[in-house]
């Protein structure tokens, strides 16, 4: 598994770190132009993401208009619906505008902050990204 | 209209008209006090809650610093770090909220105690030197010898004030250098006035903001590119406080020039018993360095019958140049004054008596030229016989002699070097200066260097941070150099820069090590011009 994580707070991206990397190798973004740039490296590598966690107030480019970016990108490459990358919106923005945007835009599923641990993992399993042994473990706590 | 002419009438009407108005006089003076009314629950309201949350805020933090003594594995005191770091920037946050709904309540009351002013800017630099130098920044301070050692006054407010436009010069400022320079504005009796600068070569203020920056919220921008982050107290909080103390707060910056913020306080000059020795020894410029060394050294010794601190007039439109100059005038022991156009320039100049003038030629409102020939010919004013060096960034054939002619002592063509600079400078100011030089500490002021050795000096620095292993200056040098490339146009070798970014955050050592040899390959022994991109030479 690959993770892409996206956040200008590094407490964040720490506790992301902290939930993924041992269920697969995480890279990291500061801003929503690093993470156009690092899914578009990741694509002319031909190893491209599993999973990206998005967060939405970014500086340079924030998390709509980076994920519109990243949806363009696997245009360009020919890829589409379900063959792209699953985003998962991490983002301090409860209202119901951005959600609503956001799935607009192509993400999968928007999850507020604070992460709850258990609450991603559910998210990710819903979306095929868990072994079937860690699968079972959540099933069954 | 039928127009009535009984009086009788007419007497109705004004009694009615003036009911009317009477209740709406009455409506107004109700919806007035409801105002004030919610504005003050508001105000108690934030108050009451800052409270509120500090309480649990302790607790976090107290346990979390207690669990940090403890011996724990290395993972865990990064998680608990996280959790102080957390809590330490929401306290922050917290008291901010809690002093802006004190101070709009009108709750606070100053404090009036003597205190050592050099120790307070010393206190409150060193609060900003690891966010600093996490960005790479140098954070310069210097308090003048003309300010008293000791004053009386509420320093806590003070650090506040200088606290705040500190961490925001911290905040808004990517490459450059922060300086709080200290100056005596007036002095009558025990009446002092002190003048604080923060200046920095960030952001700058776009023209719209400009208005709005003192009020509070100013920085939310209601959209979702999250800027800075914070909730824009900071300066409010400065503001409310500088009038509180009687002083003034204001400000000069151009849009991506960099801002500079002054605070005037007035404060009274402490004239009970003599002050410890230490205080003594405090008394001295000191600076701190850019990797966070702290270095200190006392101001420049002067020549017996030389004036202490020569001052000197810098006009130029540009603010980086100004800047510049300061700093390295600045940095020789001078007082710099500064003016960004012939016109500000000559009001300067018939308000003081400067030991030099430094004039640009190309300046909007008054061009320096003309301001020269206008200091030389008035009779009456304070500096017609001032030396004057007048400077361009366009080098004339006869721009020595045009000088010259206006009335100029000398002419420098920019860019121009420190060593130039100062050297001339001194030609005019003799004995009057700092001359040692130090080479190293102005590299990054060093006009246009040139775009290949550039990318070389990045690459060397991602070298070594990779012999090293360290993660943090092989993601912090990548960066710079993706930035470079990407201003000369070498798209390839950013996207290089940027997978050691990426593999340098991962702790990725073979990602990072693989990343790096083709960067080598695109870069290394001169070969650039093989690739398919050639780098525009300036």
């Amino acid at each position: 598994m690959k993770f892409l994580i996206v956040d200008d707070d590094g407490v964040c991206r720490a506790l992301l770190k902290a939930i993924l990397s041992s269920r697969g190798h995480c890279v990291f973004a500061y801003d929503g132009q690093e993470a156009i740039d690092a899914v578009r490296l990741a694509l002319e590598d031909d190893r491209p993401f599993d999973l990206i966690c998005l967060d939405i107030m970014m500086p340079r480019v924030n998390g709509h208009e980076a994920l519109k970016g990243i949806r363009r990108l696997e245009r360009e490459h020919g890829i589409g619906g379900s063959d792209g990358v699953k985003v998962i919106m991490t983002t301090a923005l409860r209202d119901a505008k951005h959600c609503i945007q956001s799935f607009r835009e192509g993400c999968e599923c928007y999850v507020t902050k604070p992460i709850d641990e258990t609450e991603l993992l559910a998210k990710m399993q819903d979306l095929g990204l868990l072994v079937p042994a860690e699968r079972a473990g959540l099933d069954c706590p | 209209m039928e127009q009535s002419n009984n009086p009788q009438h007419a007497n109705d009407e004004i009694l009615r008209l003036r009911a009317e108005l009477e209740a709406a006089h009455r409506l107004a003076e109700r919806l007035r006090e409801e105002v004030q009314a919610a504005e003050q629950a508001k105000n108690e309201f934030l108050a009451n809650i800052s409270h509120e949350i500090r309480t649990p805020m302790n607790a976090i933090l107290g346990f979390c610093r207690m669990l940090l003594k403890e011996s724990l594995e290395p993972a865990q005191i990064e998680k608990l770090e996280y959790i102080n770091g957390a809590a330490e920037s929401l306290l922050e946050l917290m008291n901010n909220v809690l002093n802006y709904s004190r101070l709009a309540a009108g709750e606070l009351t100053l404090l009036q105690a003597p205190f050592e002013l050099d120790a307070v800017v010393r206190d409150v630099v060193a609060t900003v030197r690891d966010p600093a130098r996490h960005k790479g920044l140098a954070v310069d301070y210097l308090v003048e010898n003309a300010v008293p050692g000791r004053l009386v006054g509420d320093a806590r407010r003070l650090s506040q004030v200088i606290g705040n436009l500190l961490s925001n010069a911290v905040k808004f400022t990517e490459r450059g250098e922060i300086q709080v320079r200290v100056s005596l504005d007036e002095q009558n009796g025990e009446a002092t006035v002190i003048r604080l600068v923060v200046t920095d070569t960030g952001v700058g203020i776009a023209p719209d903001r400009q208005q709005v920056i003192f009020d509070a919220f100013a920085q939310a921008d209601g959209s979702s590119t999250r800027r800075f982050g914070g909730l824009g107290l900071g300066l409010s909080i400065c503001k409310q406080l500088a009038d509180l103390m009687g002083g003034q707060i204001g400000f000069r910056s151009r849009p991506r020039g960099g801002s500079s913020f002054w605070v005037t306080v007035p404060l009274q000059a402490y004239s009970g018993p003599e002050a410890a020795p230490a205080a003594k020894e405090c008394r001295r410029a000191a600076r701190t360095g850019r990797f966070g060394q702290t270095k200190t050294e006392p101001l420049a010794d002067v020549q017996a019958g030389a004036r202490s601190h020569p001052r000197v007039l810098v006009a130029d439109d540009d603010y980086l140049t100004r800047t510049l100059v300061e700093m390295l005038l600045g940095r020789a022991g001078c007082l710099i004054d500064t003016a960004a156009n012939g016109r500000e320039a000559l009001e300067m100049a018939g308000r003081a008596r400067y030991d030099l003038v430094l004039m640009d030629l190309q300046m909007p409102e008054l061009d320096g030229l003309t301001a020269i020939r206008r200091l030389r010919s008035d009779s009456s004013g304070l500096n017609q016989a001032v030396p004057i060096v007048a400077f361009t960034a366009h080098a004339m054939p006869d721009g020595r002699e045009k000088c010259l002619a206006a009335g100029a002592d000398e002419y420098l063509a920019k860019p121009f070097t420190p060593e130039l600079l100062l050297g001339l400078a001194s030609r005019f100011l003799p004995g009057c200066l700092e001359t040692e030089y130090k080479p190293a500490k102005y590299r990054r002021t060093r006009p246009r260097p040139d775009p290949t050795n550039l990318l070389q000096e990045h690459f060397q620095a991602i070298s070594r941070a990779l012999d090293d292993r360290d993660f943090d200056r092989l993601d912090v040098s990548a960066g710079k150099l993706k930035t470079a490339s990407l201003g000369a146009g070498a798209a390839s070798v950013a996207d290089h820069a940027m997978r050691v970014q990426f593999a340098a955050r991962s702790s990725d050592i073979e990602a990072a090590t693989h990343a790096v040899e083709r960067l080598h390959d695109l870069l290394g022994g001169g070969a650039l011009a093989d690739t398919k991109e050639t780098i525009p030479f300036s």
